[in-house]
């Protein structure tokens, strides 16, 4: 067992759109495994790669803004840092947003698991005029920080050196968000309270757990109604003391401390980050000022939808006879090699070749179509204007029981069934 | 007043959310917090959703979501 090489289990985390797959993807290479979580439609990415002698196997968490027990995303990620226990997370930032995503990174923080905080999309963040001292922000957090351009794969050595390092390290994330005096005086006694109980000190952070129960997270009371012996007695005590809290301060505590989170992240940006007058906003605003306008908004998304279909279905299926001829010649070249046509019956190794061949090219003839149609909803993507689209559409779509963000398969749907 | 009420150009700053459950926690957390200022940009071209500013970011909320917000304006 010497020599033989470790396994190290780690998870990519992030909120959404901030570059949380492109990260994964440049990190794993090819290798990668995609299935559902056990039960639900959620994906589940896995990977790995080398970096010495080990082996690490990647997960890409769903990306999420928080990590309560509202959603299945979150519940996921939620479940796999406490079940999983992996060696490090990961944590993936869109640096444009900084003070936004900080608010997961505390979550993470707080369950205990080495963090490698990952400020992604650094072009974006710079050309806003964001300029960051990394080393600031990576002392507040008790992380190393790691600077990357995630689709142009910077940093990506940085990356995986730094999770390597902080994997041999072995210690706990030190950092300890402060909720002020308020909050302190109930989640300290609360702590305390749950320390005391054996199975739960044992396997679950306890600040964290502190934390979700003056939250009211059903999941982490559900935690302790199952683990704890008497989980009852301090599932009430965490009732007197919220409604003690409300009392006291007029306001519920998973409001105070979703507020103290904000303020921490406003305190740790204006700390670690300073800002030039940006630049690039002004260009995205007027093109918004037009593609949003109340009158065009519509008229052109219209037309990008009726270029959509004339590029792909008309023009791709206008491709097709130049393509057919290939795939037919294929077909009888085939025919040609095989067992010759027989007198009533063909022969069977014939047929059957045949068969799947002809089903095959049926397909393949459609390939032009596919291919313009998804270049050209990449450019959508990429160009930020399928989320125009989505906003614009919203109104109409809400009366189906759809969001805005459905106007993509509906879009392609169309496109087919138009074709 | 709430967010739901204000007019695009305005700006205001975040008193309470009123809203409990799934929808006041998602709103606290993509920073819907008292104090933070906010920017109305632009309605969509069909009055619903309402396009804001806040934090250096945008975000689109429907009405039925922003009424939910109570803000004063500046």
């Amino acid at each position: 067992m010497s020599k033989e090489s470790k396994k190290m289990l780690v998870a990519v985390a992030g909120q959404p759109n901030s570059g949380k797959s492109t990260i994964f993807n440049i990190l794993t290479g090819a290798r990668q495994h995609v299935a559902n979580y056990p039960g639900v439609t959620v994906e589940k990415k896995t990977g790995s790669y080398h970096l010495k002698e080990d082996t690490v196997e990647l997960v890409d968490l769903p990306g999420t803004y928080s990590l309560t027990s509202y959603t299945q995303e979150e519940r996921i990620a939620r479940d796999f840092l406490l079940n999983e226990k992996p060696a490090v997370v990961v944590d993936v930032v869109d640096t444009s947003n900084l003070e936004r995503n900080l608010y997961l990174t505390f979550q993470l923080a707080e369950m205990g698991i080495p963090l490698v905080i990952n400020l992604n999309m650094m072009d974006v963040a710079e050309r806003r005029g964001m300029n960051i001292d990394a080393e600031k922000l990576g002392q507040q957090l008790d992380s190393p920080v790691v600077l990357t351009v995630g689709n142009r794969g910077k940093g990506k050595k940085e990356l995986k050196e730094a999770v390597w390092t902080i994997s041999k390290e072995g210690k706990s994330n030190q950092f300890r968000l402060e909720y002020g005096e308020a909050l302190e005086s109930y989640l300290n006694p609360l702590e305390k309270l749950l320390s005391d109980d054996t199975v739960l000190s044992a396997n679950y952070p306890l600040r964290w757990l502190a934390v979700k129960l003056m939250e009211n997270d059903t999941e982490a009371q559900r935690l302790v109604r199952e683990n704890s012996s008497d989980g009852t007695k301090t599932l009430n005590f965490v009732d007197e003391k919220r409604k003690d809290y409300t009392l006291k301060h007029k306001k519920a505590p998973e409001k105070a401390i979703a507020q103290m989170r904000y303020q921490v992240a406003q305190k740790i940006v204006e700390a670690s980050v300073t800002r030039k007058k940006e630049i690039k906003r002004s260009l995205t605003d007027r093109i918004d000022q037009i593609a949003c306008n109340r009158y065009l908004g519509p008229i052109i998304l219209a037309a990008t939808i009726y270029l959509l279909y004339e590029l792909a279905i008309v023009q791709g299926y206008n491709i097709t006879p130049y393509t057919w001829p290939l795939l037919a010649a294929f077909r009888d070249f085939l025919a040609s090699i095989l067992p010759s046509v027989g007198f009533i019956f063909d022969p069977f190794f014939r047929s059957m070749p045949l068969w799947v061949t002809d089903g095959t090219i049926a397909v393949l003839n459609y390939v032009p179509i596919f291919l313009i149609l998804f270049a050209l909803i990449a450019i959508l993507e990429d160009t930020g204007y399928m989320a125009r689209m989505a906003f614009i559409l919203d109104r109409i779509f809400r009366h189906f029981g759809l969001h805005g963000q459905s106007v993509l398969p509906m879009v392609i749907s169309g496109l087919y069934v138009g074709g | 007043m709430t967010l739901g009420e204000m007019k695009p150009g305005q700006e205001c700053e975040i008193v309470d959310v009123i809203a409990d459950g799934i929808l006041g926690q998602r709103l606290m957390d993509m920073g819907f917090i008292p104090g933070t200022r906010i920017r109305i940009i632009r309605n969509a071209p069909l009055i619903d959703p309402i396009e804001l500013e806040m934090k250096g970011y945008h975000i689109s909320l429907r009405h039925s979501e922003a009424k939910e917000v109570e803000v004063k304006t500046l």
